[in-house]
């Protein structure tokens, strides 16, 4: 059931702080500022430049370089002539044999599934925004974007790779492979493709409303 | 409710520019894009040709770890391994390097490294630490190919060592097997790569492989011999030991020679030998010419066997091929037939002053008759002769005995019978009995008993001797009795000397004695000899109850 | 933050209003309770997240449990030519603080075995003080939450450092690397209190202060 709408002599633009509550009007955001809660200082809401644009080519560069982090090789290890290769998926596969399917899970989930899910439904809601047509049906899909959000870790992947690494280097000879330098340029597109989007364009484009 | 004052102000729209700019950021993913495209681009273009290889088994390979490797390069990987449909063998699939595809030719051969330890040599120990890798021998064939069977083991030599192959011919195989080493000289020269059965199952085809330079000093006279183990032989020359080298005792070992003399025209490929079971059996002259002769011998030839050589002057000239009793009708003793078998080719004669022959090429019957008839009248003879005192072994010695009866070579005797001579050892057993035969005629006892009569009547007659001067001691007078004063001292010497107790008599007695005694020394050293001749050197057996 | 002139503090609960978490649309709370969706987004509509403080300790109480394991099993064992060895958290801290690389030292140490627990004191610290209903250092309080949802994900950092080196390290003779038991435990440390962050509504901190001010009578029955 849907809840009625806010009161009608509400002021239009009135927000409330998602970690305090407090009730503020929204401000107006030129291209680029950053509106932050009156009390508490939590973000609320940006406007940046050109933001479906951005967020768009962003998003697609991260899924090429997501395809490409998978694909290939991660890193490599050399020791007396012999020489292992590992993809993510080869990574998984190897902790699932050994018994730690937990863990594998674990992994996989937020270094496969969930980046690949975020991205997907990031592209699947910026292409038709993009192209102009929005229709509610998009806003599962953005819910589920929030939703998994928090659990794509792969930057924290990405370091923890580069600590192993360096724990081997002592070792045998390391190395890089394409998916690991296409992984560190995923982590810094995909953060920059967050900063870009405004999700508030969601909501402003006329919404063709059916309402039962 | 309380009032809630609106802070805002009204807001500005803000119109955005309908220009189709398309923004900086897209490059970004065209970028990435254009990366994909060129990593896609690069594998797939460096991606090598896919080949399958048959294993007999999987072991060894891991797929997406096993490396393929050429000389030491990688130069591709496994990919896969899987069981055959029929379960009869594993195939693996490899995916190699874009620049090996001019390796994979119709005769390339591919095998599994791992660690090999055997007689002869230790090798791809690195694969222990490494795991096995799987080595491939580029073959000489221009014809692609891109399913392989490969070998069970490394192969011995591959395509690209120089050498030449050749085939030996054996009895038995004896300890010889893929691997074993070819020694030329004592240095290895080439291995042997493999054998098998023929197809009557009546001899051994070991296939060699002679690695360059060595394979030109392989010509078609050469002679290969089995020269593993230690090779130790106990013949009339003596003890000989001979080895080729410490792998060799221990892995066996071929050795091949040229002999001196022979041609040295290399061998062509393939070319088959035979292979000797040892060095003297091998480097024996090749026999076109042989003699047989029979020698008739009326001693005791124990101590002769087959195969002893027949010697003139140190040379040997020959062997005995045969040894029976000898049953012809009208002979006057039981004697021994030895038959020899002479090969000219070893002796070079000068028929003619400044003319050097070798007998094998230039005899012919009729020459060579008359040369021999020549010399057996000169006096050559074959003569037993001991050997090796060691062993007791004899053999049949040629040589010119200048007072030797005069003999001829039975011609009309199948095969001719040739004169022969007592052996000198015989010669002084027989000497040594007939001297014991002597001394045991003498009547030792007789002459004993005679001297001691002898003495004992002259003892006598210098007693009445004795009295008789003492009766002239009273009678004569002073000059008579110096006389026989003197006398008497002379005759009491004279008894002196003769008594029983006198030193002569037990001089002689005890000489006598002497000679009896030597007498029956030399008699049981004349027995002693003829049982076992070996006593001059070892000296009396034991004498068993 | 900004401060601008000084504004009368209200809370959308105390209007009356549902805050969508979603689209960030107000609406207006149904009198008699019961769920309702967002009108914009149609997101489903809590005034607090449902049962936080209870979720949040549940959470955190079995975090804390298995941090005990996580920390005491081994991380992974190493097996060599040298022989094997099994390596917990600490250990393999100490390891590499011992062959030099004391940055990776600390790295580690503050990710792995730090950060979940400050986690865990932090979520005791806010979802006690929320439950006493404390009206002091609401701001920093709200700081902290923020810095443990935003801390949460690096935790597992040794997850990822144990995946690869399990993943790189088969070389069968020489070295190889197996992951142990404490892994399991140390994963599940991480999504609990990952979980526990997410279910532990910020604004409780804030309510108290908001509840001592007159204000309506409350609507929403269904918050911890």
């Amino acid at each position: 059931m849907l809840a009625p709408d806010a009161h009608p002599s509400l002021p239009a633009g009135l927000i409330a702080c998602h970690e305090c509550d407090l009730l503020q009007t929204e401000p107006v955001l030129a291209p680029g500022e950053t509106a932050r809660c009156a009390r508490c200082g939590a973000f609320l809401a940006r406007n940046p430049p050109d933001s479906v644009d951005r967020s768009l080519a962003l998003s697609l560069a991260a899924a090429i370089l997501y395809l490409i982090a998978n694909i290939y090789p991660l890193v490599g290890l050399e020791m007396q002539g012999q020489r292992v290769e590992v993809t993510l998926a080869g990574a998984l596969r190897i902790l699932w044999r050994d018994g730690m399917e937990p863990v594998a899970a674990l992994v996989g989930v937020t270094t496969l599934v969930f980046p690949l899910l975020e991205l997907a439904m990031i592209l699947v809601v910026l292409v038709p925004l993009r192209l102009g047509r929005v229709s509610p049906r998009l806003a599962p899909f953005f819910r589920l974007v929030r939703a998994v959000k928090p659990w794509g870790m792969v930057e924290v992947f990405l370091l923890g790779m580069l600590v192993s690494l360096v724990k081997l280097s002592h070792l045998a000879e390391v190395i890089l492979g394409a998916a690991f330098w296409a992984m560190a340029a995923l982590i810094v597109v995909l953060t920059l493709a967050g900063r870009a989007f405004d999700s508030r364009l969601l909501w402003q484009t006329p919404v063709v409303e059916n309402r039962p | 409710m309380p009032e809630l004052t609106p802070s805002s102000l009204p807001a500005a729209t803000v119109e955005k520019p309908r220009r189709f700019r398309i923004p900086l950021v897209w490059i970004i993913p065209l970028v990435a894009a254009l990366i994909g495209v060129f990593l896609a681009a690069r594998t797939y273009y460096e991606q090598g040709p896919t080949i399958t290889i048959q294993f007999k088994t999987g072991e060894g390979l891991e797929p997406g770890k096993t490396r393929i490797k050429y000389k030491d390069v990688d130069v591709g990987q496994i990919a896969a391994v899987a069981l055959a449909e029929d379960g009869s063998h594993v195939v693996a699939t490899a995916r190699l390097a874009r620049q090996a595809s001019r390796l994979l030719v119709d005769d390339t051969r591919f095998w599994v490294v791992s660690a090999k330890v055997s007689g002869s040599s230790v090798s791809g120990l690195g694969t222990l630490l490494s795991g096995a890798h799987v080595g491939l021998d580029v073959g000489k064939s221009e014809a692609a190919r891109r399913n392989f069977v490969a070998l069970d083991t490394a192969p011995a030599v591959t395509f690209d060592a120089p050498g030449q192959v050749f085939v030996l011919q054996a009895d038995t195989l004896g300890s010889i097997s893929a691997g074993t080493p070819i020694y030329f000289r004592r240095i290895e020269a080439g291995q042997v790569t493999g054998f098998r059965l023929d197809e009557e199952g009546k001899r051994v085809e070991v296939q060699i492989f002679i690695k360059a330079p060595y394979d030109r000093f392989v010509s078609a006279d050469s002679r290969f011999w089995n020269a593993g183990g230690v090779d130790v032989k106990l013949g009339p020359e003596g003890v000989q030991v001979n080895t080729e080298s410490l792998a060799s005792i221990v892995a066996g070992g071929i050795a091949f020679l040229t002999p001196e003399g022979a041609s040295s025209e290399p061998a062509r490929r393939n070319q088959a030998f035979r292979l000797f079971p040892n060095r003297s059996e091998a480097l024996k002259q090749p026999h076109s010419q042989v003699l047989s002769y029979v020698l008739r011998f009326s001693e005791s030839v124990r101590g002769l066997s087959v195969g002893a050589p027949v010697d003139f002057r140190g040379i040997p000239v020959g062997e005995v091929t045969a040894i029976r009793p000898d049953f012809s009708v009208g002979a006057t003793d039981l004697g021994l037939m030895v038959e020899v078998a002479i090969f000219p080719g070893r002796m070079q004669i000068h028929p003619q002053p400044g003319k050097t022959t070798y007998f094998g090429k230039d005899a012919r019957s009729g020459d060579f008759r008359a040369f021999s008839d020549q010399l057996v009248t000169n006096g050559l003879r074959a003569q037993l002769r001991s050997g090796s005192l060691v062993t007791g072994q004899i053999y049949v010695a040629l040589d010119f005995f200048p007072s030797a009866k005069p003999l001829k070579i039975d011609w009309k005797h199948v095969p001719p019978l040739f004169p022969t001579q007592r052996g000198s050892l015989d010669e002084l057993q027989t000497t040594l009995m007939r001297i014991l035969a002597k001394l045991d005629k003498l009547p030792l006892d007789e002459i004993g008993q005679d001297t001691r009569k002898a003495i004992a009547s002259l003892g006598r007659t210098i007693d009445e001797a004795e009295r008789l001067v003492k009766r002239l001691d009273g009678l004569a007078s002073g000059d008579v009795r110096d006389t026989l004063v003197e006398a008497r001292s002379a005759i009491a010497d004279a008894r002196k000397l003769l008594a029983s107790d006198a030193p002569l008599q037990q001089d002689m007695r005890a000489s006598l004695q002497e000679l009896g005694r030597a007498a029956q020394a030399l008699r049981h050293l004349a027995d002693t000899l003829d049982r076992h001749p070996e006593a001059l050197l070892r000296g009396k057996p034991e004498e068993k109850p | 933050m900004s401060r601008q002139r000084p504004f009368v503090a209200r809370q959308a609960r105390q209007a009356g209003l549902l805050n969508c978490h979603i689209c960030g649309q107000l609406s207006q709370a149904p009198a008699g309770g019961g769920f309702v969706r967002c009108p914009r987004c149609r997101a489903p509509l809590h005034m607090r997240k449902p049962a936080s403080l209870a979720t949040t300790w549940a959470l955190v109480i079995a975090a804390a449990i298995l941090y005990i394991p996580a920390n005491l099993l081994p991380m992974m064992s190493t097996a060599s030519l040298l022989g094997s060895q099994e390596d917990t958290i600490m250990s393999g801290v100490i390891f590499l603080w011992q062959s030099g690389s004391w940055p990776l030292a600390a790295v580690v140490f503050f990710a792995s075995v730090m950060v979940p627990l400050l986690k865990i004191f932090a979520l005791v610290y806010l979802a006690a003080s929320a439950q006493r209903r404390s009206r002091h250092r609401l701001l920093q309080r709200t700081r902290l939450y923020r810095m443990v949802e935003f801390v949460g994900r690096w935790s597992m950092l040794d997850i990822y450092v144990i995946t690869i080196l399990v993943a790189l390290v088969k070389f069968q003779g020489l070295a190889t690397i197996q992951a142990g038991p404490a892994a399991v435990a140390f994963g599940a440390v991480v999504v609990l209190t990952m979980f526990a962050a997410m279910s532990f509504d910020p604004r409780l901190i804030w309510d108290p202060a908001a509840d001592s001010a007159p204000s309506l009578p409350d609507p929403d029955s269904d918050h911890a």
